[in-house]
């Protein structure tokens, strides 16, 4: 199987209100659902919209900007220190979109193995952050940020199928 | 340097874009985290739909739980609709069975009141057709009982024996009008004989008119027709009218007839029913 891209280059993007709206209901659902369902705080919808975005958009400048900016209403939202989520996340965006340009995404193995990774990276940097820059908790927990993997390549793997509906030859 | 940053200008982006997050980061650790307007426009702008969605979650989650519940409800329901069927037919059963109890236990009290020898006997039948006035009984030859035998329960009487077969008979009611009992007043003594007038009431007859008879009066058996022992309850008055010599006089039996179960067949005190008895059932 061959994962490498060897094809011409084909890139995408969303519509920029579609986009919007993806990013607004990724707050939403990140914010609103864990109240009424416990086992919803292992998803973690904004990380899959900037990993899906900058892989398809393959531009690395677009993921940081994206990242960064999805980042910073979350950490608006979350009324801890503005910047937490918004560097692991513009450094998601920066990897996604460079991997976006090396492997072919379309593969679902690939997708899976690119969600894990993403995943366990942006929850890596983000403990590395806080927890050993900042001192702040929660301390590193493996089950924890295992559960957190399987959950988000799962959900991840549900959705990418559907935001490929949504984007478009940029 | 610039040669670098050409080669891998996103790389520099990132660089620049970490460094000023972490520069705001050390800001709003050196203000004592001084960033609240951001906050409350976010949650401001946030707030409502927070709240909306909220809500929606809220409302779908509590509609699950009632729908669940309710389905749950359903299906406890029909598990004790099930239940309720077969307990009421348990305790049908139980009824009937402790109804019998108690007959058969008045029977057997009866029995050990009575002089006379005895054998209980079930009703197994009755002859077709409305206001029928004869009775098959689950005893017979085998049992020791012959024609014109005395049957009674602790009521009163119900008839008399008409036909023996092996291991059944035929008991012919006192509402029939070919059944005839020597009877006599409880309180007056006066004396008649008693036919059945169907429609599940009796006749006494042979009642002077100049007699003076009284509704509710007990009629007992006379032992004058040599089949009935004496003393044993027939039924009550009903009315009595005078007639052209003989009075008219309504009795309704002591024993509701129609809804004969178990009985008891007195045996004449001769040797040959003695001896009968003794190998018939218990």
């Amino acid at each position: 199987m061959d994962i490498y891209r060897h094809r011409p280059k084909e890139v995408f993007r969303a519509h920029p209100a579609v986009l919007s709206l993806i990013v607004f209901v990724s707050l939403l659902l990140e914010v609103t659902l864990p109240p009424a369902w416990p086992l919803a705080h292992l998803f973690q919808f904004p990380l899959l919209v900037v990993m899906y975005f900058s892989m398809v958009r393959e531009n690395q400048v677009f993921g940081i900007a994206f990242g960064s900016a999805l980042g910073l209403l979350q950490d608006a939202l979350a009324h801890g220190y503005l910047g937490q989520m918004g560097m692991a996340k513009a450094f998601v965006g920066y990897l996604a979109a460079t991997a976006g340009l090396k492997f072919e995404f379309d593969n679902l193995l690939v997708r899976g193995v690119l969600i894990a990774s993403l995943v366990c990276i942006h929850n890596v940097f983000l403990y590395l952050l806080t927890h050993e820059l900042l001192g702040l908790p929660p301390p590193f927990e493996p089950l924890q940020l295992l559960a957190s993997i399987l959950v988000n390549v799962a959900l991840g793997l549900i959705l990418f199928p559907l935001f490929d509906r949504l984007k478009q030859p940029a | 340097m610039p040669a670098i940053v050409n080669r891998h200008p996103s790389f520099f982006v990132l660089l620049g874009v970490l460094l000023a997050q972490l520069l705001l980061l050390s800001v709003q650790i050196t203000r004592n985290q001084n960033v609240r307007l951001i906050h409350v426009w976010a949650a401001t702008a946030f707030g409502p739909f927070e709240q909306g969605f909220h809500d929606a979650v809220e409302g779908a989650v509590q509609s699950w739980k009632a729908v669940h519940v309710l389905w749950a409800d359903q299906q406890e329901n029909e598990m004790l609709g099930t239940q309720l069927v077969v307990a009421r037919a348990r305790i049908q059963e139980l009824s009937e069975k402790a109804a019998e109890v108690q007959r058969l236990k008045a029977l057997l009290n009866f029995k050990s009141q009575l002089s006379y020898r005895s054998i209980a006997a079930e009703v197994i039948a009755s002859s077709p057709g409305i206001g029928s006035t004869v009775v098959s009984i689950d005893r017979g030859q085998d049992s020791g009982i012959t024609v014109d035998l005395p049957v009674v329960t602790p009521e009163g009487v119900v008839g008399k024996t008409v036909a023996v077969y092996p291991h059944t008979a035929q008991v012919l009611l006192i509402t029939d009008p070919s059944c005839g009992v020597g009877c006599l007043l409880g309180e007056s003594r006066l004396q008649g004989i008693l036919k059945g007038g169907g429609q599940g009431r009796c006749e006494l007859q042979y009642v002077m008119d100049e007699e003076k008879v009284s509704a509710g009066e007990a009629v007992l058996t006379s032992g004058l027709d040599q089949i009935y022992p004496k003393g044993l309850l027939v039924g009550y008055i009903v009315r009595s009218e005078d007639g052209n010599i003989y009075k008219h006089i309504v009795v309704k039996p002591a024993v509701p007839l129609s809804r004969l179960e178990n009985v008891l067949i007195l045996f004449k005190s001769g040797p040959e029913q003695r001896q009968a008895m003794n190998v018939g059932r218990p």
